[in-house]
């Protein structure tokens, strides 16, 4: 038998209906391995068994144990929890707006002004983004127990570990978000606009008053909010930079785990889960709507 | 008084690898008060850099800004008495349009209220009442560009420099802006100093041309001037269409000259300064100037030539004739009456006649840009027709 011409053509049709098919299966293969593990732990946070493993009924019971441990109520792990959770926000606050206001500054310096050493300091903005965060956090321990050395060996001042430490960590790899993000957004204002502030009668802080920054703004807004996101999400530089007391949140539920994985882990993580993916989105948004 | 005073002014850039740029060389020029004054010239012939010069954005390197008088030195931007109506626009796209025109007042620190009666007033000067509310992304191209004329007209300067302002607008439309602008300027009297590139825009605008080329000013007059009396072969290339024909001068007595082009063809010419003899010269010749005639037409007066090609172009038909073997003119006819139109054809014998005061001397002969010396290029049609 030979092949003939429309033969051929069914086995073309064939191999490209194939290859499409192909195509939906990875995609769907691609997000079951990217989301399967998230589903199940906000799925496993509504299980009535105290063991991961086996599904024994629905129960809201875990997220009201959490609910009572910020009444003060209930085991002393839940009310932990909340405390943990306040020195997160406290450290992705703080750090976020020192991070945003340097970052920001950072960014228009770059973007408008040609300086030698530019491309040098390029390199070194966009460094605490690609460097392991493991590096990162030992090389800021090791900083903090130098200057700590070193202050207690001339004023004989005690420091240790604590929030502050924290804050600093996350500000040093926050500021290189920020600029990235804010220094986007300034590309893509238009000169022009602020020589025609300025051709009009406004100096330079007038300028960067009532153009510059409301036109940035969106940039700036969205650079914080990742900061907030990162900051509330590290978990390896705290690690390093926390002390007694200034456990965040991510830092106590890795100490919980080391016990046991308890749904209340899980439902922890879903709330925490939640705020991420509403911070991320709101950023996204103003992104989208900055082409005002 | 000159409203804007130029002296001297050049302007180096320092660009890729250290590279030294003479945007600006040596340019003065006097601005007079309440003139339409146009800075034309090619792109990249330092036009637009002189503007930003007077308007503060550059400083030049070497020179001084004088407006109204007053020397301007390192002044920045918001020190200095002139506005600007931006290429495009530069309209801030978080303000509404009144917000846009109230902007330079408010920068002012004038009253609320007295801020509110002038925006008003110019914004119906500029036809755009009703439309205080939009933001400028909401509003035409048209419309965009009279909120700028606005924004810098609010402040009442003494100066209002415009750099392209029409170019990013349609033909029709700027067209009209042309026309509304050239009254709006008669209305409030002040001086507009105009970038712009469209020797059309600058010839129906202007009170005075500068015509620019490589960052030095060739010629400054008013378009009759610049058009009738170009002084160098650049402006009368630039300005219009010219046929350009190279010649050894043969004669000359008090007023008028004979120059013999290639060799073979004497043309007579009037010229009041001396020429030697044997001096090499160009002449200029517009190709509406230029009359075609029969061969045999009344005195057998006129240059004898060939058609070597005609084109109708609706409004007028151009015709290229052959005068020597080495020269080639333009002829540009009317099309008024419809049962001559096709009066020559291609390879007749034909009488050109120009009035010997239409046609213009240059001593100079730089070499055109094309690679036959002293030949009007033919190719150089196409283009220009296009663009007319």
């Amino acid at each position: 038998m030979t092949i003939t011409p429309t033969a051929n053509k069914k086995i073309d049709l064939l191999i490209r209906s194939g290859g499409k098919t192909m195509l939906w299966l990875n995609s769907i293969v691609a997000f079951v391995f990217l989301y399967a593990p998230i589903l199940i732990l906000i799925i496993y946070s509504f299980n009535q068994s105290r063991s991961t493993a086996v599904w024994r009924g629905f129960t809201l019971d875990w997220y009201l144990d959490l609910f009572a441990g910020l009444m003060g109520k209930g085991s002393p792990a839940n009310t932990q929890i909340w405390s943990a959770l306040g020195n997160s926000i406290i450290v992705g606050g703080i750090s976020t707006i020192l991070a945003t206001m340097l970052g920001t500054a950072i960014g228009l310096g770059m973007e408008r002004f040609r300086f030698r050493g530019r491309t040098i300091l390029e390199g070194l903005l966009f460094l605490p983004i690609i460097i392991p965060d493991i590096t990162m956090g030992i090389s800021l321990l090791i900083f903090f127990s130098f200057i700590f050395q070193l202050l207690e060996n001339i004023t004989g001042m005690r420091l240790v570990l604590g929030l502050p430490t924290v804050i600093i960590g996350h500000v040093s790899f926050n500021i290189s978000y920020v600029a990235v993000v804010v220094r986007a957004k300034i590309a893509e204002l238009d000169p022009a606009l602020e020589e025609a502030a300025s051709d009009l009668g406004a100096n330079e802080w007038k300028t960067f008053q009532r153009i510059t920054l409301p036109l940035i703004a969106p940039g700036i807004l969205s650079g914080a909010l990742l900061a907030f996101t990162l900051s509330l999400d590290d978990f390896v530089i705290t690690f390093f930079t926390n002390g007694v007391g200034s456990t965040t949140l991510p830092v106590f539920v890795y100490g919980m785990i080391k016990l046991s994985v308890t749904p209340a882990i899980n439902a922890i993580s879903t709330i925490m889960l939640l705020l991420s993916i509403g911070i991320v989105i709101s950023s996204l948004a103003l992104q989208q709507d900055s082409n005002l | 008084m000159d409203a804007v005073q130029l002296v001297n002014i050049s302007k180096v850039f320092t660009g890729q690898s250290n590279r030294e740029v003479l945007a600006v060389n040596d340019v003065t020029l006097h601005i007079k008060e309440g003139e339409f004054f146009s800075l034309l010239g090619s792109s990249g012939c330092g036009k637009t850099t002189i503007l930003r010069t007077i308007a503060g954005f550059e400083l030049p390197t070497s020179g001084e800004v004088y407006i109204h008088g007053e020397a301007m030195g390192d002044r920045p931007p918001f020190h200095r008495p002139v506005n600007t109506v931006f290429q495009n626009y530069a309209l801030f796209p978080h303000l509404s349009v009144a917000e846009n025109v109230a902007f330079g007042l408010e920068m002012d620190r004038l009253p609320r209220e007295k801020i509110r009666s002038r925006v008003g007033d110019v914004l119906s000067l500029v036809k755009l009442n009703g439309l205080e509310d939009r933001r400028p992304r909401q509003l035409s191209g048209g419309q965009q560009q009279r909120v700028a004329l606005a924004r810098a007209l609010v402040k009442r300067p003494q100066v209002l420099l415009f750099d392209e302002p029409l170019g990013a607008l349609d033909l029709k439309l700027r067209k009209e802006m042309q026309i509304e602008l050239k009254q709006m300027q008669q209305k409030v009297g002040i001086t507009f100093v105009y970038v712009t590139h469209d020797q059309e825009e600058a010839l129906t605008m202007s009170d005075r041309i500068a015509v620019l080329s490589a960052g030095q000013v060739l010629q400054v007059g008013t378009p009759t001037e610049i058009y009738e009396t170009p002084n160098c072969r650049f402006v009368a290339d630039f300005i219009g269409e010219s046929n350009f024909l190279v010649g050894r001068v043969i004669e000359w007595r008090s007023g008028g000259a004979i120059v013999l082009v290639d060799e073979e063809l004497p043309i007579s010419v009037p010229y009041e300064s001396e020429l030697p003899i044997g001096k090499i010269v160009t002449l200029v010749i517009r190709p509406e100037k230029a009359t075609i005639h029969p061969e045999n037409y009344l005195d057998e007066k006129g240059l004898l030539g060939t058609i070597t090609e005609v084109i109708y172009l609706g409004t007028d038909t151009r015709f290229v004739v052959r005068l020597t073997s080495q020269t080639l003119i333009l002829i540009r006819r009317q099309n008024l009456y419809r049962n001559n139109l096709s009066l020559f054809s291609v390879g007749e014998r034909v009488r050109i006649r120009v009035a010997s005061d239409s046609i213009r001397i240059l001593e100079e002969v730089d070499p055109p840009r094309s690679q036959e010396t002293g030949i009007w290029k033919h190719s150089s049609i196409s283009p220009k027709a296009a663009k007319d």
